[in-house]
Formats: structure tokens, sequence, C-alpha cells
């Protein structure tokens, strides 16, 4: 199991569009994947949930990442990060 | 009678009409539970009401893609994904499975809740994308009652009148019908706001109470220049506002008669006319006019529009567009000119004191390469069509020149290497509206193909005037002799080293202006589309024997007063018979 914190960099924060690229990569791989924002938790294949967590620019989030090709996972969803969702 | 309302204008035009206030009714949930033997019959409704409500986003999107690009579907994609979220909608179904709740309950309850988090958050994005989960779920309980077709239509052409419009209320609504559009919320970046502009019916945002304090069938007149809204109009008024609305068809249809003439002196000096354009959409506009080519581009417009800036993909997607349909003429694509006036809040969290002279336009672009090189690449890349040039804003040298053309060079080398077909030898230009610049025209011209002379922060910089300071405004004074003196010198520094010069400000498409700025040697303007015909009719009964005598006579002038006056008098005068001075 990986369990790590990012910082969420893009101006906007997590909103619609950045929740919907980090739940198709969620989605694409066989890994449980967890978000956690101060005490909320919610399952990153949800769009709704990811939105729900209000994420704005300087947040930090707890990834939970479980099974097979959680490493493979991760490394993806940093870059995403750190690409600041391809935003900017 | 002639009750006054003042908003914020989002889109420009003038209308008379009756109101259309629409007021959707407060959303009752009545059927709370169902019998326990219903709970299969319940989620069978609530399955088929999605599929149904899915089916309508998607071909919302579809329309609005017709009509308006990507940019405004795009708005509605966030809400498709929604409607596919089975963690979401799981909760729902439970609920109706578990509790037996209806299925219009727990839609309610579920978005509800979400929509309540949203809102304690303190972005404006989470706030906007709240008000898309609100229409969302009114549309699900719409389809799980039955009632979908029960939207918003205009029968007779109406002036609306509303609290708020979701983007897929407005982008249904029969087109001749809206005239206008007036909302009590809202800002100049909402999302009905930029779709009142790509429909081009005036439009005012912010009224605060005005849709709940008036009826429908009440007259009104919107003016969506000023942001006035006048209820109950006498007779006077309405007389005075159908003549301007009349005035303005019949000059329009003067100056369109020209439409496929050239823009030629009478002794034979060819001017070439361009236009501005901030959106792919004006592309209709700068066709309806034949202008000669696209002189200024803003791109800033694909990033202040949205809640995110565009990705490569989709400026690719915008430039490509405008640089097909004008093909083969030309197409000038500025860089983003960010900062200034032009604020994009989440960009810039930093209120500047003096913004027009701060971190803005090519400055921004040099600190944050990720952003420029992304937009170079989708420039490059879109100038493979039709005939695409590059310009460079706020430049105010050869250090910054070479650095912005470092970038372009860069981006186009990586484009290679990922063998993405791409344009790399695209003309390369800069816009002249820093003094530095405009006395460096000779070396600026060595290592660029054109230039274009940006008037209104020339003039505000030279004359040391910050025109957006009430206290100084009328010190902003295009006319003034050392702004004159600044563009002539360009245009003739740009001419002897065999270099095009344009000019792309507000100066550009002021009629009195133009023949002095041919005396003065220009051949290139850009403008607002729906100014060139004004200017062609001027150019085209002219001599270039008469500008150059202008032009002689207004330099030797000492005064702003005395050319400004010479220019709105003798000029008006020697073309009276033009169509030209409608609104002055």
């Amino acid at each position: 199991m990986i369990r790590k914190e990012i910082v969420i960099r893009n101006r906007n924060g997590l909103h619609a569009r950045p929740a919907a690229q980090f739940v198709k990569l969620a989605a694409g791989s066989q890994s449980e994947v967890w978000v956690e924002k101060e005490g909320s938790r919610v399952n990153g294949r949800s769009i709704m949930g990811m939105m729900l967590l209000s994420a704005e620019q300087g947040a930090n989030l707890i990834i939970e990442l479980n099974g097979p090709d959680e490493e493979e996972l991760w490394t993806k969803i940093n870059e995403l990060v750190g690409n600041r969702f391809n935003e900017e | 009678m002639n009750k006054e309302w003042h908003g914020v204008p989002v889109s420009p035009g003038i209308a008379i009409g009756k109101l259309y206030c629409y007021r959707p009714r407060k959303l009752v949930i009545e059927n709370k539970t169902i019998a326990p033997e219903l709970v299969q019959e319940e989620l069978e409704k609530f399955e088929t009401a999605l599929a149904a409500c899915r089916e309508s986003l998607q071909r919302t999107r579809a329309h609005a893609e017709d009509i308006s690009g990507r940019s405004i579907a795009k708005i509605f994609e966030a809400q498709l994904l929604l409607l596919e979220d089975n963690f979401f909608l799981d909760e729902m179904r439970t609920s109706i499975k578990t509790t037996y709740t209806s299925a219009e309950t727990a839609i309610y309850n579920s978005m509800h809740r979400a929509i309540g988090i949203l809102m304690q958050g303190s972005g404006q994005v989470f706030r906007e994308r709240a008000s898309d989960l609100r229409d969302l779920g009114r549309r699900l309980i719409g389809y799980v009652r039955g009632e979908a077709s029960a939207r918003l239509e205009l029968t007779e052409p109406s002036i609306l009148a509303a609290e708020e419009l979701t983007p897929s209320e407005l982008i249904h609504l029969e087109r001749n019908h809206l005239l206008g559009v007036a909302l009590d919320e809202g800002g100049q970046t909402s999302h009905s706001a930029i779709l009142a502009r790509v429909f081009g019916v005036p439009s005012i945002v912010g009224l605060k109470s005005f849709s709940t304090e008036n009826n429908s069938g009440t007259l009104v007149i919107i003016n969506g220049n000023s942001g006035k809204l006048i209820v109950e109009p006498d007779v006077p008024k309405v007389q005075k506002y159908t003549k301007k609305i009349q005035a303005h068809t019949n000059y329009r249809q003067q100056l369109l008669n020209i439409r496929d003439s050239e823009a030629i002196t009478k002794d034979g000096c060819r001017i070439y006319l361009h236009a501005n354009i901030e959106l792919p959409i004006e592309v209709k506009s700068v066709q309806e006019v034949n202008a000669d080519g696209i002189g200024l581009f803003r791109t800033e417009y694909l990033y202040l529009s949205q809640e995110s800036l565009p990705d490569e993909e989709e400026q690719y997607e915008a430039y490509h567009t405008v640089a097909e349909a004008l093909a083969p003429k030309p197409v000038v694509i500025r860089t983003f000119d960010l900062g200034g006036d032009k604020v994009a809040a989440d960009l810039m969290p930093h209120r500047e004191p003096n913004p027009f002279m701060g971190w803005r336009a090519i400055r921004v672009s040099l600190d944050r390469l990720d952003i420029f090189r992304t937009q170079l690449r989708a420039i490059a890349r879109a100038a493979t069509v039709g005939n695409v040039e590059i310009m460079f804003p706020m430049i105010n040298g050869m250090t910054d020149l070479r650095a912005a053309k470092k970038q372009l060079h860069e981006a186009c080398t990586s484009l290679k290497k990922q063998g993405i077909p791409h344009r790399s030898n695209l003309p390369v230009g800069v816009m002249i509206e820093v003094p530095s610049a405009a006395m460096l025209v000779d070396l600026i011209a060595t290592e660029t193909d054109f230039m274009s002379i940006g008037t209104n922060d020339l003039t505000q910089f030279t004359l040391a005037v910050d025109r957006s300071n009430p206290l100084v405004a009328d010190l902003y004074q295009p006319f003034h002799l050392s702004v004159l003196r600044l563009v002539q010198s360009i245009v003739q520094t740009g001419a002897a080293a065999n270099k095009k010069v344009s000019l792309c400000g507000e100066l550009g498409g002021n009629s009195i202006a133009t023949v002095l700025l041919i005396g003065m040697g220009l051949r290139n303007f850009s403008m607002s589309p729906l100014l060139i015909p004004e200017i062609k009719s001027v150019v085209r009964a002219t001599t270039l024997e008469e500008c150059k005598q202008i032009a002689q006579d207004v330099m030797k002038m000492s005064t702003y007063e005395e050319i400004t006056h010479f220019l709105k008098v003798t000029i008006r005068k020697r073309f009276a018979d033009l169509p030209v001075w409608f609104g002055r």
C-alpha cells in the first residue's frame, strides 16, 4: 500500500476538469484509490467525491493506493498533480 | 414611466421589446417516500430518467459545439461526467432501495448536500460548479417526473429577464425571439454572458432585483452599450431609441454595399484593412465585411473566458479554425496579453499599484514559460494551414524580443523532435506600444518581419496618463502631437527597413484619423470588424495626394486642441456625404 501526501498547485484547485482527469487515471488502474483531505475520505474514482473535497490551491491531500499497479499509478498521479493538471 | 435600472453591460446593442420574466417554479418535492413493493419500479424510473437526461445533455453539448465551438461545449462536459459517476449515483440508488425514498427525493437530497458543501468553499469556481449542479438536479428531477419538456421557451420576440440563467437554458432558446438578456446576477465572464456575446444580443448582468420587481409583458429598452434598462419608456423615449436602432440598421446596410469593393484611394493607393478579434466565432463578422485579414487575434480571451488555461489542443483548435477560415488571408495571432486591465485574478493574486506598467503580457509569458511554450507550440502547429503570423505584445527592447523568439525557436525544435507537423518559419512581429520600442524600430525591424502599433498603450505611456484614472482621463489624448510624431516615425522607419507596419489600436478605427494616418505613410490598419466598412468608405473617397497634404498640415500644428478641432471640423465637413458619422 502506498500512502503519500500531495499538494494541489493549480490555481483553481481540484474543480471539475482536474477532478475528471484524476478520476480517469484512477479508473484505468486495478488498484484501490482513496483520497483524503482533513479527515474526509473519498473514492478516487468518483468525480463528485473529488469535487466535494473542495481542494483549493495549496490544499494537502493524502493519496492511498492499494493494488497490483499502485507504483505505476502513483507515478502517474504525481506527474498529473506536478503538471498542475496540464492547466497552466 | 422611464424608470431606469443600471447593471454591467456584457454584450453590446440596443433593443426595444416586451419583457419576459423567467421565474422557474420553486422545486417542491412532494412524494417523499414510496411503498416498499414499488422499489423496483422506482429504481427503473430513476435509471430511465438518468439515461434520458444523459442523452439530452449529449445533444445539448453537440448543439453548443455547432453554434459556438468547443469552449462553450465544455461547460456541459462536467455535468455529463457527474451523470456517469456511479459512486455518486449509488448513493441515490441505495437511498431508494433501503429507505424507500422516492427517486426525486433521493436526487434532491444528494444534490442538496453536494451543493451545500461546494458553497462553503471560497473559490469562485466551486461556487459556479454549485450552480451547474443545481441545474443538473432540476433537469434530472424533471425527467423523473416526465416534465422534461417544460423548459424555458420564448414564444414571441422578448427581452429575457431572470435571476440567473444556465447555459443549457440559454443555448436552446429560439434565437430570433431573443432580443436581449437582463440578469440579476452574473459577471463579465459568467457562462451566460459569454453565450450572449456569441449570440450577439444586447445583455446586461448584475441588475440585482430587476427580474423579481418587474413583470412579463412590460415594455423595456435594453442598452447593452451602456448597461441601462428603461422600464415603461414614454413615447418620446421609444421614438428616440427606435430612431437609433433604425439609423444603425440603415447605416450598416449602406456600408455593407461596399463590401466587395477594395479599400483603394481614388488615385490607386491600396490600403489594407484588417480585423481585430477575440473569439474564433467572430470570423463570421470578419467575412461579412470582407476584411483583408486578421491583424490582431487577441488570445487572452481564451484564458479569461474559462476557469482554466486552455491546453495545447484547445488552443491549436481555436487558432487552426481561424487560420483555415481566413486562408489565404493573413491571421496575426498575438500571444497572451494578460495583466493590465485584463486581469486573470487567479493567475495574478496580487493587486498591483500600477498594473499597466506591471507584470503583464510578454513579461508574464517570459516568467511563466510553461504557459508561453504551450501557446507557442499551438500557434506553430496551427500555422500549417492558412497564413499565420505571430506577434509579441509589450516588447520594450531587443532583450525581451530575443528571449521571446528563442522560446518560439525552442517550441518548434521540440515539435520537430516529436515529429509533430508545424511551421517553423512563420513571420514574427511585435506590438510597438511602449515608447522605448518606438525608439528602437530600426533595430527591431532587423530581427522581425512586421510591426503593429498599439496606439492605446503607446498614448498612455507617452503622455504618462493612466486612462482608467478618472482624475487624468481627459489628458489621454491620442491626437497629442508627441503621439502623432511617434506614430509617423514608426511608420517611416519601418518603411525604410522595408518591413510591414500596421496599426491596431483604437486610432485605427477612428474615421477622423484615417486620412491623416494614410498621409503619414500607413498602409495597414486593423480594427473591430464592425468599423471596416466605415473606414473603407473614407479610403475610397480620398486621394493619396489629399492625405499627404492633410498630414503635412496637421503635423505643423502644436496643440492637441488645435489638431482635434481640425480633424473634427474639417475632416467631417470634407467627408460629410459619407455615412460614417453615425452615433458620433
